[in-house]
């Protein structure tokens, strides 16, 4: 028998299979600290590439000011700018990627939750029905 | 009203049985002018420059996730760039990948506004993206509302600036750079779209928000209104020379196209409509969710909610072939009601 409640449930199973289990089930695998930890670790790496890159672009648009300049340079100064650069650019991205991260793993662990909360229910609707189905067997109770 | 509503229900009907047709069809125009603006606007490499490969290109756009318009178009952008000069590909590349390490990896969504403001841009109908944006994304879309404005002025900066450059035989790779660079950062229509677009997106982000009633026509029309006077405004005092008459006609097809955006998403949500098969002991399942958004024909427009979970879902159920049920087509003209009764009165006797 079709059944409209385990149809909508069945549905709401596939859409989450569909959409969300690649990602969400990845996540919900990791402890809290772990995945947040890789989130970080992985920021450290592109913020660092992202800011070579960036002071490349720099220095090619100063390029003529450097060389007319270069002996006039205090190099002491201009490192201790670019390192603080660097750990301000890290540290707001390090927040910006903490805050994503956490809200993603809270996400993805009640999806979890509610998509295994849904099998066990579509598993008691199954078994309710096969019970029916027994009981409901022509002649079946009045033997 | 009631031929509105009844002609908005048609169209959705007509889309709702022509989904899957329709949405490739979308796909393929929007790839076919984001690729004609790439080509238009470099086309420094005659090997892609060709209407012939836009064609095909388009066409495996159509097949594809939207995000390939973005892949292709990316590729495209950056095959250009590196025929017209190796420094300027590279440059190209450094934007491409600055872009995707600070912002995009993020919100990979996003991406598609890379692609999609240049063409807009070359269309005359810049509002668009901000106007959308505010209506469908969250409040750091105008951030991608920024970076795309940005890739339609470096484009244009590459065409104005650098290809004369090359033209007349100067191959300084590193005045070629700096030229780039400052023509980028130093160009008045690039600053006005750039405020004019943020300010926008989140003037429609948080209109759409507010619990009134026709809040989504109402951000639409204030985001329209405050386009126009911001861009005219900041482009007279900065003196972009921006046209006007054209910002203002750009501006009324971005609200059409913005409502229209509107019509799908909010009235039926048909841009959510998931298409799912899956199949339990006795039956294969078709089913087609359509979000629960649409009003009733005779009752009047519900109040906007934007986390209604319900669904219409739509069943188009096959049966196993091997099942042998009394649902099979075999049985179909069997009364089985009518001959449990006679069972059973046979057993009482």
């Amino acid at each position: 028998m079709i059944s409209k409640e385990r149809i909508a449930l069945m549905t709401d199973l596939s859409l989450f299979e569909k959409r969300e289990e690649k990602r969400y089930l990845r996540i919900s695998k990791y402890y809290r600290s772990d995945y947040i930890g890789i989130s970080l670790l992985k920021n450290f790496f592109t913020v660092t590439i992202a800011y070579v890159l960036i002071l490349l672009l720099i220095s090619i648009c100063e390029m003529d000011h450097v060389m007319y300049k270069l002996s006039e340079i205090k190099f002491r100064p201009l490192t201790l700018r670019m390192v603080v650069g660097y750990i301000l650019l890290l540290a707001a991205y390090s927040v910006i990627t903490y805050i994503i991260s956490s809200v993603r793993y809270k996400e993805a662990k009640k999806g979890v939750e509610t998509y295994e909360e849904d099998l066990k229910k579509l598993e008691r609707l199954y078994k309710k029905e096969s019970g029916q189905a027994r009981h409901k067997r022509p002649g079946g109770n009045r033997s | 009203m009631s031929t509105m509503l009844e002609w908005k229900e048609k169209t959705l009907d007509f889309y709702d049985k022509y989904r899957q047709y329709v949405q490739l069809i979308l796909k393929f125009v929007l790839a076919f002018i984001v690729f004609l603006t790439i080509n238009r606007e470099l086309g420094y490499l005659q090997l892609i420059d060709n209407l012939f490969v836009v064609l095909i290109l388009a066409l495996l756009c159509a097949i594809l996730p939207l995000s390939a318009i973005v892949v292709f178009g990316g590729i495209m952008i950056l095959l250009h760039t590196f025929a017209l000069g190796l420094e300027v590909g590279v440059l190209t590349l450094i934007f491409f990948l600055l872009m995707y390490l600070l912002f995009f990896r993020f919100t990979p969504k996003d991406t598609l506004a890379v692609v999609i403001t240049p063409a807009a841009f070359s269309v005359g109908i810049p509002g668009v993206i901000p106007l959308t944006a505010g209506l469908l994304g969250g409040p750091a879309s105008a951030i991608s509302v920024c970076i795309g404005t940005f890739c339609y002025y470096y484009l244009k900066v590459i065409k104005k600036v650098i290809k004369p450059v090359k033209k007349a035989g100067n191959n300084d790779i590193l005045v070629n750079l700096q030229k780039l660079i400052d023509g980028i950062l130093n160009n008045k229509a690039f600053l006005v779209f750039m405020i004019s677009g943020v300010a926008v997106s989140v003037i429609v982000y948080v209109i759409h928000r507010l619990s009134v009633k026709y809040a989504w026509y109402l951000a639409i029309g204030v985001g329209c209104v405050s386009y126009v006077i911001i861009t005219a405004v900041s482009g007279a005092v900065m003196g972009a020379g921006i046209s006007v008459p054209k910002l203002l006609l750009g501006t009324v097809v971005s609200g059409g196209i913005a409502l229209i955006v509107d019509f799908f998403c909010f009235n039926a949500d048909y841009s959510n409509i998931e298409s799912l098969q899956y199949e339990d002991d006795s039956y294969f399942y078709y089913v087609k969710a359509v979000p629960k958004k649409r009003s009733d024909m005779t009752n009047e427009r519900p109040a906007r909610e934007t986390n209604k979970t319900n669904k219409n879902i739509k069943i188009d159920k096959r049966m196993d072939e091997n099942t042998d049920t009394d649902r099979s087509g075999g049985y179909s003209d069997v009364n089985f009601r009518e001959k449990l009764e006679k069972s059973l009165d046979d057993i009482d006797r």
